[in-house]
């Protein structure tokens, strides 16, 4: 695959994320995924796992929604840079009211190998949106 | 002559280790600490001179960009 075919296939994972379309996004992901948050504990393995974690982002932040702003591919990765958005549906007692519409900034970079993402370590410059989703 | 530049802020050292591992054995991608306020390696000197050239050449103020985000990319034409 090409670095522009790559391209294509990350833009299409956050679209895929974006539309909020599980499967769709999961379509894009080789068997042996794998999928670390470098604050968060465990890697995510497997494309049912990833169904599952992304279920529960959506759960949530259900508005959740990424805005790419940086995205470049060499050789078998993309970077991609991007702003992030959602309102928590968070029950938890240790959040205040002002807490629910949260923004966030980070990156994530992806390997692809024949045309499907085979790993993605994501950064979040905070853990103010993670947090929302590890309290569940 | 890498063609992208990652500049990564040194408020976020733990991006920089995983970008510089990732890219290690990329010849088209270099990732350095924004050094540019601080101590500078001479290795690196080189590096920050091309950073600036490529600024102006994009029209971008990167060290702004690294005031609000943690990474910066600079396409090296």
């Amino acid at each position: 695959m090409s670095e522009q075919d790559n391209l294509r296939i990350i833009h299409e994972a956050f679209a895929a994320w974006n539309a909020h379309d599980v499967d769709r996004y999961v379509a894009l992901l080789d068997e042996g995924y794998v999928e670390v948050t470098h604050t968060m504990q465990g890697p995510v393995r497997g494309r049912e796992a990833a169904r599952a974690a992304m279920r529960e982002y959506l759960r949530v932040l259900p508005d959740l929604h990424f805005e790419p702003d940086v995205m470049v591919s060499s050789g078998d990765q993309v970077f991609t840079r991007w702003q992030v958005t959602g309102t928590s549906r968070s029950e938890s007692t240790s959040f205040s009211r002002f807490d629910r519409r949260l923004e966030d900034f980070g990156c994530t970079l992806s390997k692809l190998e024949r045309g499907r993402i085979i790993h993605v370590w994501h950064y979040w410059e905070t853990d103010h949106m993670l947090r929302h989703v590890a309290t569940h | 002559m890498a063609r992208y530049l990652f500049i990564v802020s040194l408020r976020h050292p733990t991006l920089y280790e995983f970008l510089l591992e990732r890219f290690s054995d990329d010849p088209n991608a270099q990732v350095i600490l924004d050094r540019r306020r601080g101590e500078r390696r001479q290795a690196e000197r080189s590096v920050v001179s091309e950073l600036r050239r490529a600024d102006r050449r994009q029209g971008r103020d990167v060290s702004e960009e690294l005031r609000r985000r943690s990474v910066a990319v600079v396409t090296v034409p």
